[in-house]
């Protein structure tokens, strides 16, 4: 019998022979036997059966998180849009020299819980008082650049915020709640199908603006608007459905 | 209606995602009567959160402190005789006189009594040389010193996650809650910040989210915390905006959210946070280098912070500045617990730990000292006894450094450590363990006196001295049950 090795035509001479002795010697240990060892393997549990019906697990959802500070830092630009001078808008705080980026680490950023890697290797990322505190800091930051930006734009489109209403309007429902579903598209990435989603920011906006006529009736609809927007804008930064997800 | 009141009138009235538990009468008018004092939490959190706490107990301060990057004990706690170890090459070598020529203060010390050791009169107590105020006058009968503490490791994040929750972190990960947060917790979350952080990690596992720790990397940082930034909203608006964030009508996407809990957690916070900026309370941190205030001026002369702009801008950095900022904060009843550095950056495995060491636990001692002195002199408003009479006090480091010199003059990690407890409930002026004399390792002590023993006994270990504190103040220790801690009686006064 040829065995394979004998086909192999790269194979020198003392491989081959080594091998046939290899395979000699392993027969003659069996005594002459072919039978390889059988192998016992004991179940470790009861498995089930091949054709068994599905079995019903109950669906878990994974745990609620905040934003870090890092996706914090680069969310706020794509959400604030850019200014008149197409500079991205993002929260500042006062530094020496002018202002400095808020979720810098030589701003606010390690406050916020950024860890350095050093003494801190972990982020919590908690909704705690610290970071509600700023948040409310960084909304009435934000909010009034991204408006600045919007009533300098004549074209509704270029708008970050006022993009489906005029600057000035606080009577035309419609367009009003075309924006609010755009901004809640906008500042949460959630589609909505009904006015009923929006309701309590039409609540919001409309609050705000009566309330401001009431205060100061000499207030054209520009301003009223614009404040209206501006408290519309603060919330949708300070709303639980921004933070987490 | 005024903003906060809106925000709890809501709170009271709400369903589902409300903050449970509304504003009493007599609450609110303690509120309108102390001025610009804001709101506390316990207004807002649910009576389960008060457990051993209630309304009319007395306070308790937990003050955490750290000297992060591993201390000598020689130099501290745990002395030897400097004329009587004079070995370079023994196991066990102070070299105090290798020191105190780089540092004025340990060069006269040193030359006035060159043993190093302070004992002052009465003192069961032996401090080493840098220990400085904390072995003047009579501080020594509130204190405790636990020596031979068996630190389980030699790596700093270990180290520190170990004595910051009392139990053995996971690898690297710290396991349960700091300590500071479990007694936020038990207090109720009382105070407008329960947990104040300075500079350090924290930690809460499955407690209230009210007692996690409010991270400061400084004073400035907690100036900026308590004072809103930019240009405030109307009245009005934030009225408007609050009713907004509530969990009415369709608010699908809160449900959500909400699976963990984590929608009612922020909307928590949010209460907390508003209420936090009311009031002036950014100003009682205003360190700058000219105190603007007489409080604040009787505040640094307390602990001793003047010279230079740059000499008080070092120390407010330092460890003088973080202990000054836990006293404003705790004598102002804005904190329950606090936790600070008295000294950074000490693992001096070179040459610099002789020019260097000293100077950094000197620095930390003094701060520690001027702390005690200074809550022992303030009284509490309401019970008529000092603050320091309702304070407990945990002093720590990552672990010790070791005994001898190494080959460039500094000191490497070495397991036997110490720590220094003190305040309500802990008998002072006592010394419970202590080292041996053949390589400085820990020797098992008697629970009952905290004697240390020659052979066998209980070798303390950070969750012996967690459990031991928490039962000393008679606060439960269920936290750290897996650590099977070991209770130290005799550091329970009475």
């Amino acid at each position: 019998m040829k065995t394979i090795a004998a086909y192999s035509p790269l194979r020198p001479w003392y491989s081959i022979v080594a091998s046939s002795g290899l395979m000699l010697t392993l027969m003659a240990c069996q005594g002459g036997s072919t039978t390889l060892p059988q192998v016992e393997a004991s179940p470790i549990a009861e498995g089930v059966d091949v054709d068994h019906p599905a079995v019903e697990i109950p669906a878990t959802a994974r745990k609620t998180r905040r934003l870090s500070v890092d996706q914090l830092q680069t969310t706020l630009p794509v959400i604030a849009g850019t200014d008149l001078q197409g500079r991205a808008i993002t929260w500042t705080v006062a530094a020496r020299n002018g202002t400095i980026e808020a979720t810098a680490d030589n701003a606010l950023g390690k406050t916020l819980g950024r860890p350095d890697y050093v003494t801190v290797t972990f982020e919590a990322a908690e909704p705690d008082t610290l970071y509600l505190k700023f948040m409310d800091d960084m909304a009435r930051d934000v909010c009034p650049k991204i408006l600045d930006a919007d009533y300098g734009r004549t074209s509704a489109a270029s708008r970050t915020l006022l993009r489906f209403t005029n600057l000035d309007n606080v009577s035309d429902t419609a367009a009003l709640q075309t924006n609010m579903a755009y901004l809640h598209l906008r500042f949460f990435g959630d589609k909505v199908t009904s006015n009923e989603e929006t309701a309590s920011l039409m609540t919001l906006f409309q609050t705000v603006v009566d309330q401001k006529r009431q205060s100061k009736p000499q207030s054209d609809d520009a301003t009223l608007a614009r404040e209206g927007w501006n408290a519309v804008c603060v919330g949708l930064f300070l709303s639980p459905s921004f933070h987490l997800y | 209606m005024k903003h906060r009141e809106l925000l709890k009138s809501r709170a009271s009235s709400e369903p589902a995602l409300r903050a449970p538990a509304g504003l009493s009468r007599r609450r609110f008018l303690q509120m309108l009567g102390v001025g610009g004092l804001a709101a506390t939490f316990a207004d807002f959190l649910p009576a389960v959160a008060r457990s051993s706490f209630a309304e009319n107990a007395e306070p308790l301060y937990f003050i955490f402190c750290t000297f992060e990057g591993g201390w000598d004990q020689l130099l501290a706690l745990d002395p030897r005789d400097n004329t009587q170890y004079q070995d370079a090459e023994g196991v066990i070598y102070p070299a105090y006189h290798l020191q105190a020529p780089n540092n004025a203060t340990f060069s006269s010390l040193l030359s006035s009594n060159p043993s190093g050791l302070l004992k002052p009169t009465g003192s069961n107590i032996t401090f080493g040389p840098s220990v400085g105020r904390l072995a003047e006058g009579n501080l020594y009968q509130d204190l405790c010193v636990i020596r031979g503490l068996d630190m389980g490791t030699l790596t700093h994040e270990v180290g520190r996650r170990y004595f910051l929750t009392g139990k053995v972190p996971r690898g690297l990960q710290a396991s349960g809650s700091a300590l500071s947060t479990w007694m936020a917790a038990q207090g109720g979350a009382r105070t407008l910040i329960p947990n104040l952080v300075v500079g350090m990690e924290t930690y809460n596992e499955g407690l209230d989210s009210a007692a996690s720790g409010l991270v400061v990397q400084s004073y400035s940082d907690i100036q900026t915390v308590l004072t809103a930034l930019g240009t405030p909203l109307a009245e009005n608006v934030n009225g408007a905006i609050d009713a907004y964030l509530q969990p009415t009508g369709a608010r699908c996407e809160y449900d959500l959210l909400n699976g963990n809990g984590q929608v009612t957690q922020y909307l928590s916070a949010r209460t907390r946070a508003v209420n936090m900026v009311e009031g002036n309370l950014g100003s009682l941190f205003a360190f700058t280098t000219t105190p603007s205030t007489p409080e604040l001026q009787a505040l640094y002369e307390a602990f001793h912070i003047g010279g230079t702009n740059a000499q008080i801008n070092a120390q407010l950095a330092g460890g003088a500045g973080e202990a000054m900022l836990a006293a404003q904060a705790i004598t102002n009843d804005l904190v329950q617990c606090a936790s600070i550095r008295l000294a950074e950056n000490i693992d001096h495995h070179d040459d610099d730990y002789l020019t260097t060491h000293f100077a950094s636990l000197n620095t930390g001692f003094n701060a520690l000292a001027d702390l005690i002195q200074y809550l022992k002199g303030k009284q509490h408003p309401t019970t008529g006894k000092s603050f320091w009479e309702h304070s407990v006090l945990l002093v720590t480091s990552d672990f010790a450094r070791t005994p001898n010199l190494n080959n460039r003059s500094g000191r490497d990690h070495h397991l036997a450590s110490s720590c220094l407890v003190a305040g309500k409930g802990i008998r002072g002026n006592q010394v419970i363990g202590g080292t041996d004399e053949l390589n400085f390792g820990s020797r098992g002590i008697d629970l009952a006196t905290g004697a240390p023993l020659e052979s066998g006994g209980w070798t303390v270990r950070p969750s012996d001295v967690h459990a031991s504190l928490l039962d000393a103040v008679g606060l439960p220790y269920d936290h750290i049950e897996n650590q099977s801690p070991q209770i130290i009686s005799a550091l329970r006064k009475g």
